[in-house]
């Protein structure tokens, strides 16, 4: 089987103070092994309550329900000790600020090889395979940069070792939540070029998760569109671009800054995220939707496949066909 | 001409620890020279650090600055009096990146709208009745002026500083990241909006952004910095057509294509990170530029007119 990661009709609702607020509705996708998937959708809508929830990093406040499959074992009902062995080790994650996840006061070659540790205990192949990894992800200097501090480092770098210390286990599956978000531009690129050339290099699959279609453009193979925790359209990077077919795809195509303003003006959507506590019925995005028919504001519609490997999730025929 | 800079130096001391504090010298900005015309968008991109923030800064003399001129409307703000400078800033308004923090968050908005028109000494009625105007300028409805910031969404907030920036009937708004803390589709709500405002209010802007597609989209020239020096100035077209600057280039180069099938065909170099060492005599670009030639470190490339209307400071374009 060439599937990685498969999430089965995963629901995440979060215990609130007015009930139960739907954070992931019946989310069914699944990540090939040496694939780059991003997961695409606006502040709220679920992304990175997804991948927390593939680690088992939520807090507790929780109800999920579903499956999550990483290599056939059910992530969600593995108990502590077993999920701690595959964190890190088969599946690793960098976040959005590297300096939040990196300890101020150990060199940075110290956090590192401290992951190295966890697999090897000879101190001149561990001292190796540190100098290997900071060369892998293009840190200049490496026998120096070892001994620097977090501080000493710039946000660009401080990325770089968060990569390499993810990388000294090895894992199958990376998960990179808003990895550039606050680098600069030419930094950004840099980082985006690693992650490409790590992933051919290590074979490991990697899930993205962004609100910037730029970031997506660039790296990933396959999108998943979220909106409001439901996943509205799934297809390959170039369909996604050129022929969305969801009305919130093409809502969200159609804002994003490819012209000048002598062109025209960027196509925008009226209303916001609806904030969903309890049972909700019809279509999740029907209150913002300019095609909504009756039967939107009734029956959810679930994820069809209009064309091979594409995905969408929409009652309207006439949507679905205008392809 | 609204805004004119002419060869403005600003540095801070920096360095570490209580006795080397002072030591060391950082040129935020060195020797920066552009100007601001009437009812034009004019962009300032460059990478943190290159100084975009601080000339927002000076133009508005909350900071001081080494040397240099900098005037609006032909009055220098740097040396003028505490009433001049007073006066001279209602020609401004600003709006800043993180909406949440730029708005008062135990006020209504209402009084956060109305609080420069009461300083300035208008009437609590007329300011009311200015307040309810401008709501309906960015297109928010009335009954927003009596929620708390915290009951908006980052949208709505940052209609409502924007708001607010128009309250004073400013001609230059200066707008720094604007978007970059917003989604996708509200982001382009914003940019639309800023735009109908601009044309409606005959207003000129000043947009310091890193986002390149934005910059493409809304703006009439472009100032690229970097690290405290202007390396190129010319209309948006041109920028985008014929960018001169190798770091314009490189910036051009890393910018996200928005088009998956377009990235097979892009060369990102691997040219380092900016490092702040200040050398007088030579171009900020030494060691990250791929056309680097002798003359490079020897002086440093000043800012010419290469074409009408289209500056670069690098020896190479001569």
């Amino acid at each position: 089987m060439n599937t990685l990661l498969e999430l089965k009709d995963l629901s995440i609702d979060y215990l609130v103070k007015d009930g139960k607020l739907s954070a992931v509705n019946s989310l069914n996708l699944s990540i090939n092994r040496g694939e780059i998937f991003a997961l695409v959708g606006e502040s709220g809508c679920g992304k990175t309550t997804v991948a927390f929830s593939i680690m088992r990093l939520l807090q507790g406040n929780e109800q999920t329900s579903g499956e999550i499959l990483f290599e056939g074992e059910d992530l969600l009902t593995l108990e502590d000790g077993r999920i701690e062995k595959i964190r890190g080790k088969h599946i690793g994650m960098i976040f959005q600020n590297p300096l939040d996840s990196l300890n101020p006061v150990y060199t940075s070659g110290n956090q590192v090889a401290e992951a190295i540790l966890l697999d090897e205990k000879d101190k001149h192949v561990v001292m190796e395979k540190l100098l290997k990894l900071y060369e892998d992800v293009r840190i200049p200097d490496a026998p120096e940069r070892i001994h620097s501090y977090p501080h000493e480092l710039s946000g660009g770098m401080r990325q770089r070792v968060m990569i390499a210390m993810m990388l000294s286990r090895n894992p199958q599956l990376l998960i990179a939540d808003e990895p550039t978000t606050a680098l600069d531009v030419t930094v950004e690129a840099q980082i985006l070029k690693l992650l490409k050339e790590l992933r051919d290099d290590y074979g490991s699959a990697i899930l993205l998760i962004t609100h910037n279609f730029g970031i997506v453009a660039e790296l990933a193979d396959r999108v998943g569109i979220m909106y409001a925790g439901e996943l509205v359209e799934l297809a390959d990077v170039v369909e996604i671009f050129h022929h969305p077919v969801h009305p919130y795809s093409k809502a969200l195509m159609a804002s994003l800054p490819r012209m000048t303003k002598e062109e025209g003006r960027l196509a925008t959507l009226d209303g916001t995220v609806p904030r969903i506590i309890g049972e909700f019925k019809g279509c999740r995005f029907s209150n913002r939707c300019a095609l909504a028919q009756k039967r939107c504001f009734v029956d959810t519609p679930s994820l069809l496949e209009i064309r091979p490997g594409h995905f969408v999730q929409c009652h309207n025929e006439e949507v679905l066909r205008g392809y | 001409m609204v805004i004119d800079i002419d060869n403005v130096t600003k540095s801070f001391r920096v360095g570490s620890g209580f006795f080397l504090q002072g030591r060391k010298k950082i040129f935020a900005l060195d020797e920066v020279s552009f100007h601001l015309r009437e009812n034009e968008i004019l962009g300032i991109v460059g990478e943190s650090g290159s100084g975009k923030t601080t000339v927002a800064r000076c133009i508005l003399a909350l900071t001081g600055i080494d040397e240099g001129r900098i005037e609006i409307h032909g009055d220098d703000i740097q040396s003028a009096s505490r009433q001049k400078r007073r006066e001279l800033r209602n020609h401004f308004a600003i709006v800043f990146q993180d909406p949440a923090a730029n708005l008062n968050p135990r006020q209504r908005v209402k009084n956060s709208i109305m609080r420069p028109l009461i300083l300035k000494g208008v009437s609590q009625k007329e300011a009311n009745k200015k307040a309810v105007e401008a709501m309906e300028k960015v297109k928010l409805d009335a009954r927003y002026l009596q929620s708390f910031p915290h009951e908006l969404s980052g949208g709505q907030q940052q209609r409502i500083a924007i708001a607010r920036a128009l309250v004073l009937e400013p001609d230059v708004m200066i707008l720094d990241e604007p978007t970059s803390a917003l989604d996708i589709s509200v982001q382009a709500q914003i940019l639309n909006l800023l735009l109908d405002l601009q044309e409606e209010m005959k207003m000129s802007y000043i947009i310091i952004t890193h986002d390149l597609n934005v910059i493409r989209y809304v703006c009439d020239r472009v100032v690229v910095m970097y690290m405290g020096r202007v390396v190129e100035i010319a209309s948006m077209k041109e920028i985008d057509e014929n960018p001169r600057h190798p770091y314009t280039r490189m910036l051009l180069e890393s910018s996200p294509v928005l088009d998956p099938r377009d990235r097979e065909n892009r060369d990102i170099q691997e040219i380092g990170e900016a490092k702040y060492i200040y050398n007088p005599t030579s171009c900020n670009l030494v060691g990250r530029c791929p056309h680097e030639s002798d003359i490079c470190s020897q002086a440093r490339p000043p800012l010419e007119e290469v074409q009408d209307d289209h500056f670069v400071a690098c020896f190479l374009q001569k």
